[in-house]
């Protein structure tokens, strides 16, 4: 091989590479804006994001499980906003006390402000009926508001660090919402979604400037021991503006019988009397927490795994992402609680390929 | 003159080399036979620095550990051209290109003097070795089976140059052979090894022509001198 | 499975900017850290071969257990070292490439020092003894042992970037695998697969392959035509 093929070739991968480095966000943002923009909502059967995301075909027919029971209030699950506090009684990890933590107050602000205000509860509220025909989220009546003035970005405070949950993150409604934020007032928003627990504790460590949660009894904590301050303009530390619902999934021929049931607390009585399989997430996330409560009291089903040690032969314990867990009910056909973006995305993505 | 005294050395339980006494009278050419296993590169080795008995004392005489030269049983060819491994030894002398191109000659290997070091056959790289030797003086040159991978043509050349060489400078010259023929055209005298012991030693001809210890005998018996 | 590359093949020509900020990052990411890796492991590789002191034996022991390190405790590590909280947080290595690279390359440097060394321990000890008989000192020793090492560069050099390019654990605790700034292909393999779209996280696999296969086609024929 001569020297010269050799160059070419050497010559292609740094094309590669750079050629990486031109292409911009700027492809995905504008076509989100046109659908933002859209105001009647057009039940559609291809989607139509970016063909990154979504370039398969509606799987709904494959998928042996579907929504069995729905729009119970106890499947409930609320969204709160908590700014980081930059006072916070940060600990490094020998327990001794760290001052100097950088935390970008006012970008978190900043997109407080923004997902308070009109235009980002527009645009939740529209979330998910082009791709999917169904809301995916809901603006709570009693959202706090904010009509404060957005300041542009600066140098100083353009970064910034949201912790979310891998729930929220996969609905997809962080790059649907922020791009819009980003483009208008200049500033870089780096989402890191994990597990609740673990989105929690990486505002612990001062990784975060505020943090997009949904569960009550991991947030409280938070706020208590100091992590969270409230915001010029608000009454509390937890902006609880949104929710959506879980979903009870299950096999379609639904043994248990759950979408008979009276209530949601009944559908999982059924699914326990009867033994049916199910999935549980195992992972103390917000829906792992939501699901134990829903469990007949006597059952003594909590988030620890030694609760369930009796019921292994039925209730499966998995320590797993949301989509995982998903399709280890699709192939068991177990029924499992989910939330509901989650779920619309795995089934128009289809799990694997057959 | 440099001389043992008491020198073992084992390799675990066995003994392999004991010389209760050895002189190497200066400028002296002495070939070691002996069969495989015999001790002769475990005494090289000694004498050379790479190996510390386990008893016994070497006084050498004014020679300085620089002025000790040694060619390993596989001599390593370095991968640089052949002319570059030569000049190794001359650090950043002032003549050192012509020097060594002069020991390559004498070997007869100055046609392959940009040739890479490590795709040099087996005799080519030994004879690239005893240039990098013969490239500069020494007071004791150790060699170990120096033309074990040669032909007879560079058997030759090599010999001769090695002579040479002795000759000069003026060396002590230490050399394993496993030709008793070798023994005889370049040393002045042999000491013939069994079993890690000397069986006997003496001038060259006489101990190859008429051998008294019976290992050196039973050795020899193998061959036509 | 023909789902997954047709998928692969179209995402290869779709022109999509997230994908191709996907595979930037990752080229970026794996090239400089096996590169690094090199620069460090090689010379104390040699180190470990030739140099002749009371503990090497032990210092080679502990080199070859930090190359069976969990990625993801490495990842850990460095997690908490460059945290809002933790003793390097002044160096804001946390969520970008270079604290990816750093994660990697503390990873790597271990096994490209190992690797050359278990190259070199055949060839070390006739390499000293004729040092010693040249009387060449410790140092040129050194230098030639480590020219010698050209031959095992390319391999060791490989066999750094798959690891690299596999590695998962640590670049998403260090990276975060934020979108358009630390994800690479396998942390981005993980999160479609985690979301349920495993079409799309074995056509991105596919994809990957075929950049490695690229990458050990162009380091071949750098080798030359050397036997």
């Amino acid at each position: 091989m001569s020297k010269k093929a050799l160059l070419i070739l050497l010559a292609l991968m740094l094309a590669l590479s750079v050629f990486g480095c031109s292409q911009t966000e700027e492809t995905t943002a504008t076509e989100e804006e046109t659908a933002a923009a859209t105001d009647e909502p057009v039940v559609i059967e291809a989607p139509e994001a970016t063909p990154f995301e979504t370039m398969s075909p509606n799987y709904a027919d494959k998928l042996g499980i579907t929504i069995l029971y729905e729009q119970d209030d106890a499947m409930i699950n609320n969204y709160s906003l908590l700014a980081v506090n930059e006072d916070a009684p940060f600990e490094d990890l020998d327990g001794n006390a760290v001052a100097d933590v950088e935390i970008n107050t006012v970008g978190a602000k900043a997109l407080i402000d923004w997902m308070l205000g009109d235009e980002a509860t527009e645009l939740i509220g529209n979330y998910g009926f082009e791709q999917y025909g169904e809301y995916l989220f809901y603006n709570k009546e009693d959202r706090p508001v904010s009509t404060a003035e957005i300041p542009q970005a600066t140098d100083e405070t353009k970064t910034i660090r949201l912790s979310t949950t891998t729930s929220v993150n996969d609905s997809g409604l962080m790059s649907y919402l922020l791009p819009v934020f980003e483009d208008e007032y200049g500033y870089d928003v780096e989402v890191l979604s994990a597990g609740t627990g673990k989105a929690i504790a990486a505002a612990k460590m001062g990784n975060a400037d505020l943090i997009l949660v949904h569960s009550k009894t991991q947030e409280e904590p938070f706020v208590e021991a100091g992590f969270s301050k409230v915001l010029d303009g608000y009454d509390s530390e937890r902006l609880t503006f949104m929710y959506n619902y879980f979903v009870l999934v299950g096999p379609k021929d639904d043994p248990a019988q759950c979408a008979e049931a009276s209530d949601v607390k009944d559908a999982f009585k059924r699914i326990a009397d009867g033994k049916y399989p199910f999935v549980s997430r195992g992972d103390l996330s917000g829906t792992h927490t939501k699901e134990v409560s829903l469990w007949p009291e006597e059952l003594g089903i909590t988030t620890d795994a030694d609760s369930v040690a009796d019921y292994t032969e039925w209730y499966l314990y998995s320590n797993a992402g949301m989509g995982v867990c998903l399709t280890m009910a699709n192939e068991m056909d177990a029924y499992i609680l989910s939330d509901k973006a989650t779920f619309l995305t795995f089934r128009a993505n289809g799990g694997i390929d057959g | 003159m440099i001389e043992l005294r008491g020198v073992k050395k084992y390799y675990g339980e066995r003994l392999a080399l004991d010389v209760p006494a050895l002189t190497l009278e200066t400028g002296g050419r002495y070939a070691l036979i002996g069969p495989n296993g015999s001790g002769k590169t475990t005494l090289l080795r000694i004498l050379a620095g790479t190996l510390k008995p386990d008893t016994g004392t070497i006084a050498f005489g004014g020679v300085k550990k620089s002025e000790i030269g040694y060619m390993p049983q596989k001599p390593y060819a370095f991968d640089l051209s052949v002319l570059k491994n030569v000049m190794l030894p001359l650090r950043s002398e002032p003549d050192a290109k012509r020097k060594a191109l002069l020991a390559l000659e004498r070997v007869g290997l100055s046609h392959l003097k940009s040739a890479r070091g490590s795709r040099l056959s087996g005799g080519e790289a030994q004879r690239m070795a005893l240039a990098r030797l013969i490239v500069k003086p020494h007071a004791l040159l150790l060699l170990d089976e120096p033309t074990a991978s040669a032909d007879i043509s560079a058997n030759d050349s090599m010999e001769r140059a090695l002579l040479d060489y002795a000759k000069e400078t003026g060396c002590t010259l230490v050399f394993s052979s496993h030709a008793p023929s070798q023994a005889l055209r370049l040393g002045t005298r042999v000491v013939a090894l069994a079993d890690g012991r000397i069986g006997e030693t003496g001038p060259a001809a006489d101990v190859l022509k008429a051998p008294q210890a019976g290992s050196t005998k039973a050795f020899l018996a193998h061959w036509r001198i | 499975m023909g789902g997954a590359f047709q998928k692969a093949f179209d995402l290869l020509f779709s022109g999509d900017g997230q994908l191709w900020n996907i595979v930037s990052v990752t080229m970026q990411m794996t090239l400089t850290s096996s590169v690094v890796a090199l620069l460090l492991g090689v010379p104390l590789g040699v180190f470990y071969a030739t140099a002749r002191f009371p503990g090497r034996k032990a210092l080679i022991v502990l080199n070859r257990t930090l190359m069976g390190v969990p990625p993801v405790v490495c990842g850990l590590l460095c997690y908490m070292l460059f945290s809002g909280v933790g003793p390097l947080r002044q160096l804001k290595l946390l969520f970008t490439v270079p604290g990816m690279i750093v994660a990697q390359v503390i990873l790597l440097t271990p096994i490209a020092a190992g690797n050359m060394e278990t190259y070199l321990s055949g060839i070390v000890g006739e390499i000293q003894e004729t040092a010693r008989g040249l009387r060449l000192s410790r140092g040129r020793g050194f230098l030639l042992t480590l020219n010698e090492s050209k031959y095992a560069l390319v391999s060791t050099y490989l066999f750094g970037y798959g690891r690299a390019m596999a590695e998962v654990g640590a670049v998403s605790m260090v990276g975060g695998a934020i979108a358009y700034k630390t994800n690479v292909m396998t942390t981005a393999i993980m999160m479609y697969t985690n979301m349920g779209d495993f079409t799309l996280g074995l056509a991105l696999g596919i994809l990957l392959l075929c950049i490695s296969l690229l990458v050990n086609i162009t380091a071949h024929l750098l080798q030359g035509r050397r036997t």
